[in-house]
């Protein structure tokens, strides 16, 4: 008894010694800024593209304002100041396709648009983007796809006491050849007005990536559990990709599941954007709203 | 018909004993006290360069070819670290089988005149053998650790060319090699996990542990199986003479170990077990943290007669962890929180010796491993159950044919059968709608080599040649994979204290381990090769100088080698490997290769005695999947690594040790950039991260000093009982286990930091034997 009083304290003592060291500093060489481009096409031969810059690993970190905020409200004032700060603005954005070259308007600080852009399937387009004030220049180039479109889809809700599942049942039309698609589905967020383009882009996402090798015979249609669904509505969508943007939403997903650094590599984003980040592509989706009531 | 003939005998002859011209001298040499067999005693005839030393198994076999020696008699001289040097005068021309039995030599700082450890090193510079290590448990009782606890894996990573993982941890990345490409056998039988904890501490209890070997090059041929290194371990066999026992009481762990005879100098045990008690000791001071884990070594050894002899050698290991919590009151179902993990060893091998005559000597071994995990919990009306297994059964024969003192002979087989059995799934309850249980995969695996080497003079006694080849395959679901793996070495002796040493070895890895992350987690399991997953190869060559110095008593050796390695394994970016059946689809394959060099200044006798290591190394990876196709360095790529290893006994009662290692910083793959993006489903912007090129970063140089002050009783009693007192990490210093970004403290913006896992952390154990 005794013995084993005098080796607890020992343990204890020892443990109340021993110290944490300081963390060692590190300087690393920052890399140069390039341009940033992200891109949107929607109906009526619209196309919105967005221009920003890159910057240190050492102006913002997600994880440590996640750790110290509670609230997405702070992280989202946060990032919509570093937005700010370095959106391009006055850049040159032109699209160059059937032997011609629109250029985008700005519309707002880093975003430039233009609704004449054609839309048909089996266009190129050569996107090219400089920045007057730093000299930075990208290019880019997409090709305009089929668009997928719903041949149907309902959603249902299975009655499981506790997993609040939701099944939803879709079909869409497949292009001959091998094709890429993606599927999203949107809840609902309760907060928001009801109707509004808000109330399916604030609450949860789901992703789902599709690849066809070809072997469908001009249908693809399945099945989709999607666990712990409370909402009583929500939002689904296809698109028709390319494989380089198909390719880079599973590195999207893969970096959303990642267990972290000390467990695996990092993950890296591929582009299609040359000498920057980014991808430049020119599809939209087919979206179907959904009632689970 | 003639030719035939000449050739059958051509390639009988080397069998073929030179009696009619020679006598033999063999035998056993053991400790006189405990019976234990003594691996690499020198024997040697006194006057002349006849030696040999003896096997694993303490035997020996010494031809001197008849008119070599004048005289009817002639001496022989047995020695062996910390052991009086025996002298014995024996007839010439007579075959003479000797049981050997030496003396400790108590009084270490008595200068003796034939030095055991010099005729034990001039041994080592003749042998062909090189980039080998071999380490008597005796040698390193005092080197100070992490929490006092003896670990002979750290101590491994203190010798040039072994580099270290995560601070603390029990990988061992060998020139320039992963960690899963190490043999670990204990007794024979292969031990998979070989760190507790998370690869925290090793698996092996130093008490019931003989001495150790690795070979990092230059592999002889009854080893294969993993690309860069062969750690083999043997286990104490019992003191064949009076029942003993020590033990020790530390910080983190005691343990206790019994030996003694079951029939006296015939048969003999041991048993030896050790404990964790942190949970106890927090369980006093209201904290409670339900893990621990234990060690279990067990050791049966039976001389059937002069020519056979016995052994059983068991382990079994575990971690476990307990947490169950009671139910809240007024809880639906009222049944709590249960959770807990278990992962560990089990080995067993069977091993007969069996001496034909004075010159040939075999080992039959049979082995069996079992290495598993399981997770378990409950909550709610939840059950969960996921285990992992693998299963070894297997048999090893191996022959030493004694030629003549310059010629020995090695070949034999072995055959292995693996059972895979990973991640089984049993799930009851809602969680079945998120994890549903499955069988697994499983997979059944078998391994089997053959080998012969020669290990001879050629030209006269100044070169050696050891040459040979194994040839060694794989079977799984029907697929055959096989190879040729040539072995030589070559040893060219510049008097007794010198020698230049090349080597050129391939090697073939048939399994690996599914592992993407820096520390040790019990989910990391190992798989064979598969249609998909070709075997990994390895060449190496190496070149050494070797050099005795007998007024210091020290060995100076240097090395270079080079290794390039095929079919390596990495895994792509973010894998997630836990509980993942379909691993394959992140696994990719490339290239690699290694090179450096290798300085070992070593001293094993005298006050003062240790070593100074030092490497200076590169090693790259060449994967057409990763890094955009362009090479990158390993990710232990540590370009300097130097030890410093020293024990000095201040006087007969206190011997202070102390270890200072320096190595550059392992790499790592940092963010030094960001952008914003809108995220794919245009709910939000995301930052996201810019990164170097793979491993691109090092991480700063680290340092660290140990302690120990070994306090030892005033008089020589039964009851012998030591003090340490020993400090990790003396002034604190981090050593580097990853780069973050974190917030300034003073002002606004953000640096990098890299924190170090262990601090300064003192430590106090208390060891005795009776």
């Amino acid at each position: 008894m005794r013995l084993r009083f005098i080796i607890s304290s020992l343990c204890c003592a020892a443990l109340l010694v021993a110290c944490q060291p300081e963390p060692l500093a590190l300087k690393l060489n920052e890399p140069p800024p390039k341009l940033v481009i992200a891109s949107q096409a929607a109906p009526g031969q619209v196309l919105v593209v967005t221009v920003s810059k890159s910057f240190s690993a050492l102006e913002y970190n997600e994880q440590e304002v996640d750790e110290e905020d509670s609230t997405n409200v702070d992280n989202t004032q946060e990032i919509n100041a570093l937005l700010n700060q370095f959106l391009v603005s006055n850049a040159l954005v032109t699209v160059t396709f059937d032997g011609r070259t629109e250029t985008l308007t700005q519309v707002e600080k880093g975003i430039y648009a233009s609704l004449n852009i054609n839309q048909n399937p089996g266009t190129e387009y050569e996107l090219r983007v400089i920045d007057q004030a730093s000299g930075l220049e990208v290019t880019s180039r997409a090709t305009f796809l089929e668009r997928a479109r719903f041949e149907s889809v309902e959603a249902r809700r299975k009655e499981e006491v506790g997993t609040e599942l939701v099944e939803v049942t879709y079909a869409f039309e497949d292009e001959p050849g091998p094709n890429w698609y993606v599927l999203t589905f949107y809840s609902e967020d309760p907060e928001e007005p009801e109707f509004t383009s808000l109330q399916y882009q604030t609450g949860r996402t789901e992703v789902v990536l599709i690849a066809d090798n070809g072997g469908n015979e001009g249908i693809i249609s399945g099945t989709e559990k999607l666990y712990q669904w409370e909402q009583d509505s929500m939002a689904v969508s296809v698109s028709n990709i390319s494989q380089e943007y198909y390719n880079y939403l599973q590195q999207w997903k893969k970096r959303n599941n990642s267990p972290g650094d000390l467990l695996s590599e990092p993950v890296t984003l591929p582009t299609n954007i040359r000498n920057g980040y980014g991808f430049f592509t020119t599809h939209y989706p087919d979206v179907r709203v959904l009632s689970l009531k | 018909m003639l030719l035939r003939i000449t050739l059958f005998g051509f390639f009988l002859l080397p069998f073929v004993p030179v009696f009619s011209q020679s006598f033999t001298v063999s035998g056993n040499v053991k400790d006189g006290e405990s019976g234990e067999q003594l691996m690499l005693a020198t024997i040697r005839v006194k006057g002349t360069s006849l030696g040999v030393t003896s096997n694993e198994y303490g035997f020996f076999s010494l031809v001197i070819p008849e008119g070599t020696l004048n005289g009817e008699t002639f001496t022989l001289e047995i020695a062996f670290v910390g052991y009086e040097v025996q002298s014995l005068t024996l007839p010439v021309g007579t075959n003479q089988s000797l049981k050997v039995q030496l003396e400790a030599n108590v009084n270490q700082l008595k200068q003796v005149e034939i030095s055991a450890e010099q005729s034990r090193q001039q041994e080592e510079v003749q042998s062909t053998q090189m980039s080998a290590i071999h380490l008597p448990i005796k040698q390193i009782a005092y080197v100070p650790s992490l929490g006092g606890e003896t670990d002979i894996i750290k101590v491994m990573q203190l010798m040039p060319g072994v580099a270290r993982g995560t601070e603390g941890t029990t990988g061992m990345f060998v020139r320039g090699g992963d960690a899963d490409q190490n043999l670990v056998l204990l007794d024979e039988a292969t031990v998979y996990n070989v760190g507790h904890l998370f690869g925290f501490f090793s698996v092996f209890n130093s008490d019931a542990i003989k001495d150790m070997t690795m070979i990092k090059g230059g592999f002889p041929g009854q080893y294969g199986g993993r690309l860069s290194s062969i750690l083999d371990i043997r286990m104490k066999d019992g003191h064949a003479n009076k029942f003993h026992g020590s033990g020790g009481v530390g910080l983190l762990s005691s343990r206790l170990t019994l030996e003694g005879p079951i029939v006296k100098n015939k048969a003999s045990f041991l048993v030896s077990g050790r404990r964790t008690y942190i949970d106890q000791v927090f369980r006093r001071v209201g904290v409670n943290i339900p893990y621990y884990f234990y060690d279990l070594n067990l050791k049966f050894n039976y001389s059937l007669s002069e020519k056979d002899r016995f052994y059983y050698s068991g382990y079994i290991g575990d971690d476990v962890l307990k947490i169950s919590e009671a139910a809240e009151p007024g809880e639906e179902d009222g049944l709590g929180f249960r959770f807990g993990f278990n992962l560990g060893n089990k080995t067993h091998s069977l091993r007969w010796n069996h001496v034909y005559n004075d010159r040939l000597f075999s080992n039959l071994s049979l082995i069996t491993t079992n290495f598993s995990y399981s997770i378990n919990g409950a909550f709610d009306n939840n059950n969960l159950l996921i285990r992992s297994k693998i299963r070894d059964i297997g048999g090893k024969m191996d022959y030493q044919f004694f030629r003549n003192s310059g010629h020995t002979i090695r070949f034999g087989g072995q055959f292995i059968d693996h059972q895979f059995n990973p991640n089984v799934v049993n799930t009851q309850g809602d969680i079945t709608e998120v994890l549903e249980s499955s069988s697994g995969r499983r997979i059944g695996f078998q391994e089997m080599a053959i080998y012969g080497h020669s290990d001879q003079e050629i030209w006269g006694p100044n070169l050696k040649l050891n040459y040979g080849l194994r040839i060694s395959g794989s079977t799984v679901n029907g697929k055959f994979y096989g190879g040729i793996e040539p072995r030589t070495s070559i040893r060219y002796s510049m008097g007794p204290n010198r020698s230049v040493k090349a080597s050129y070895a391939r090697m073939k890895q048939y399994m690996h381990r599914v592992s993407s992350s820096t520390i040790a987690l019990p989910t990391d399991l190992w798989y064979p090769v598969t249609d998909q997953v070709k075997p990994q190869s390895s060449d190496q060559v190496a070149l050494g100088y070797n050099h005795y110095l007998p007024k210091l008593k020290t060995t100076f050796s240097i090395e270079s080698y080079y290794k390039w390695m095929n079919n390596l394994i990495e895994y792509r970016e973010g894998a997630n490997l836990i509980l993942n059946n379909e691993f394959e689809n992140e696994l990719v394959q490339g290239k690699g290769d290694a090179y450096g060099f290798e300085f070992l200044l070593k001293r094993d006798e005298g006050r003062l005695n240790g070593w100074v290591g030092y490497t200076l190394s590169w090693a790259t990876r060449d994967f057409d999947e990763l890094n955009n196709g362009e090479r990158f360095f390993a990710k232990y790529d540590r370009r300097h690594d130097l030890s410093i290893v020293a024990n000095y006994d201040l006087s007969k009662r206190i011997t202070i040790s102390a270890v200072w290692v320096y190595a550059t910083g392992s790499r790592f793959t940092a963010q030094t950039g960001q952008y914003l993006m809108p995220n794919p489903t245009l709910t939000g912007v995301e930052a996201i991260p810019i990164y170097t090129d793979r491993n691109a970063v090092a991480m700063s140089a680290s340092h660290r000093l140990d302690v120990n002050v070994v306090l030892k009783p005033k008089k020589e009693r039964k009851w012998h009982g030591e003090w340490h007192f020993g400090c990790y990490n003396l002034y604190n210093r981090a050593t580097p286990y990853r780069i973050e970004i974190v917030a300034n403290d003073n002002s606004l913006g953000y640096n990098y930091q890299q924190p170090g896992l262990f601090g300064f952390l003192p430590s106090i154990a208390y060891n005795f034997r009776f």
